[in-house]
C-alpha cells in the first residue's frame, strides 16, 4: 500500500479515473486555515497584516551566529512544516485523506512528535544560550504532554476499533465520540496547543528568554519556521474533528476548533512545563486512564 | 529498489554516527538510520510496527538529548566531540597539532586540565575547539 501510494503518479490518477488532486486538494484547505489563523493572530494583536510581515521575513538578511550548524539548523527550520504536512496527510477532511494509512492514528502521532526533533535542532543549531534554553523547554514540554495526548488517542481508537481515520470517523455517525470521551477531548485540545507550542506551552519561544528557539533566525528561516508552527497549528486542529467532533462540516469545525485556539493564545499566560508536568503525570494521565476504562466497559 | 535505497541509507547513517564530530549530529544520524530501518518495514506491509518503530526511535532519541546535556563533560555540549573515544592513544596516530607548542608551553599535548586530562577535548580533526582551527 505503501509502495503503490509513492510510486502512483498524478497520470495513473487520471487513467483509473479518479479525481487528480482531490485529496491533494485537503492539504490546501489545511494551508489555507493555518494563514486564516495567522490572519486572525495578527488582527487580535493589532499588528499589520500577515502579507506585510511575509514580505518583511523575504527580503530581510538571514541571520547567521558565530559556529552554529547551520545543517541542523535548516533541517529544524524546515522539519516544523514537514513534521506538520506528513501529519496532516492522514487527515480525512470532508473525504478520503492524501494517505488512508490502515494506522493512521499512529501515523500521526510519530509525525507529530518530529516537531519535537525540529524545534530541538533549531535550538541547538543557532549555537546560542537562549535557544538552546528555549529547546530544553519543548523537550520537557514534550514529555510532559505526550502520555496524556497518547492515552487520548488510544481511546480513541478503543471506541471505534480501528487507528483508521476513515473508520474512526464512521464510528461517530450517531454520537459523536466528545459526548462520551469529553476528557480525552480536553486532553487532546491542551496536546494540540503543545504540539504546536502555542499559547500557554510557547513558552520555548518565550519572551523571557528573548524570543528562545526562534530567537536568532531571521528573514526565510523564521518565515518557514512561523510558517511551520501555524500548519501544525491548523493540522492540530483538523484532526480534533475526525478524532471528536464527528463527520460532516469538518472545514467549519475545524475553523471553529482552530479559531478557539488561537483565542486561547489571547486569554491564558505562559505555563511552566515542570508544573505542567506534575499536573499532566499526577491528574491528566489517571482521568485519561479513567475515560478509557469507562470508553473500554462501554466498548464491552 | 525502494529497499536497497532504504539499507544503503540506514547504513550510511549508522556509519556517520562515528564519524561526525558533533554528538547532535552523531544522535540524528542514528535517528535517520533508524527511521530507515522503520520505512523498511512498511514496504512488507507490516504498518503498525514500522510507524510504531518511527515514533519510539523519534521519541528515543529527543531524550537522548536530554541525558546528553546531563551527561556530557563540556558546558551545554556544545563543543565539538565524537563518539569515539581515546584517539591519542597507543594506536592511534599522532594529532596535527600535538607536535605544535601549546600556547608557547613545552608540553606536546596542551597544559594538563583537572586530575591530568587535557582541559579542552581534542577531536580527530585536530584541536578545533571554541571554534578555531588550531592552537599554535
Amino acid at each position: 500500500m505503501w509502495l503503490r501510494w509513492l510510486t502512483t503518479s498524478p497520470l495513473d490518477a487520471v487513467r483509473d479515473g479518479r479525481a487528480i488532486g482531490e485529496p491533494g486538494a485537503r492539504m490546501v484547505v489545511i494551508i489555507a486555515m493555518a494563514f486564516g489563523a495567522a490572519v486572525l493572530e495578527a488582527w487580535l494583536r493589532g499588528e499589520p497584516g500577515v502579507l506585510r510581515a511575509v514580505a518583511g521575513l523575504v527580503v530581510q538578511q538571514r541571520r547567521r551566529t558565530l559556529a552554529g550548524d547551520r545543517l541542523l539548523t535548516l533541517l529544524g527550520v524546515v522539519g516544523v512544516a514537514l513534521a506538520a504536512t506528513l501529519a496532516g496527510a492522514v487527515l480525512p477532511i470532508q473525504g478520503p485523506a492524501v494517505l488512508d494509512s490502515s494506522v493512521g492514528i499512529v501515523w500521526f502521532n510519530a509525525m507529530e512528535v518530529g516537531v519535537w526533533v525540529a524545534v530541538w535542532l533549531v535550538g541547538w543549531g543557532v549555537n546560542a544560550v537562549f535557544p538552546l534554553v528555549g529547546g530544553y523547554r519543548f523537550v520537557a514540554q514534550g514529555l510532559a504532554y505526550e502520555l496524556p495526548h497518547m492515552f487520548a488517542l488510544i481511546t480513541v481508537a478503543l471506541g471505534a476499533g480501528s487507528l483508521r481515520f476513515a473508520d474512526i470517523v464512521a464510528a461517530q455517525r450517531p454520537v459523536w465520540f466528545v459526548v462520551w470521551m469529553p476528557v480525552a477531548f480536553l486532553v487532546y485540545l491542551l496536546s494540540a496547543l503543545a504540539m504546536a507550542f502555542w499559547g500557554p506551552f510557547g513558552e520555548a519561544l518565550g519572551r523571557d528568554i528573548a524570543g528562545g528557539v526562534a530567537g536568532e533566525l531571521g528573514g526565510v528561516d523564521r518565515l518557514v519556521f512561523s510558517g511551520g508552527r501555524y500548519l501544525m497549528l491548523a493540522v492540530s486542529a483538523a484532526a480534533a474533528v475526525p478524532l471528536f467532533l464527528g463527520a460532516d462540516w469538518a472545514p467549519a469545525k475545524t475553523a471553529l476548533v482552530l479559531a478557539g485556539l488561537v483565542l486561547v493564545r489571547q486569554l491564558v499566560p505562559g505555563v511552566r512545563m515542570d508544573r505542567y508536568m506534575t499536573f499532566a503525570w499526577m491528574v491528566l494521565i489517571p482521568a485519561t486512564l479513567v475515560q478509557m476504562l469507562i470508553v473500554g466497559i462501554v466498548v464491552l | 529498489m525502494a529497499f536497497w535505497v532504504l539499507s544503503v541509507l540506514a547504513v550510511a547513517a549508522g556509519i556517520a554516527v562515528f564519524v561526525v564530530d558533533s554528538m547532535a549530529r552523531a544522535t540524528f544520524a542514528l535517528l535517520a538510520s533508524l527511521v530507515a530501518v522503520g520505512l523498511t518495514f512498511l514496504l512488507i506491509d507490516l504498518e503498525y510496527l514500522g510507524v510504531l518503530v518511527i515514533l519510539m526511535m523519534v521519541m528515543e532519541m529527543m531524550v537522548m538529548a536530554v541525558f546528553m546535556i546531563m551527561f556530557m563533560m563540556n558546558p551545554a555540549g556544545l563543543m565539538p566531540m565524537t563518539m569515539v573515544h581515546n584517539r591519542r592513544g597507543p594506536r592511534s596516530s599522532p594529532s596535527p597539532c600535538s607536535r605544535r607548542s601549546w600556547r608557547g608551553s613545552s608540553s606536546p599535548t596542551g597544559p594538563p586540565g583537572v586530575d591530568g586530562f587535557p582541559r579542552i577535548p581534542r577531536t580527530r580533526s585536530g584541536c578545533r575547539s571554541w571554534g578555531r582551527k588550531c592552537w599554535s
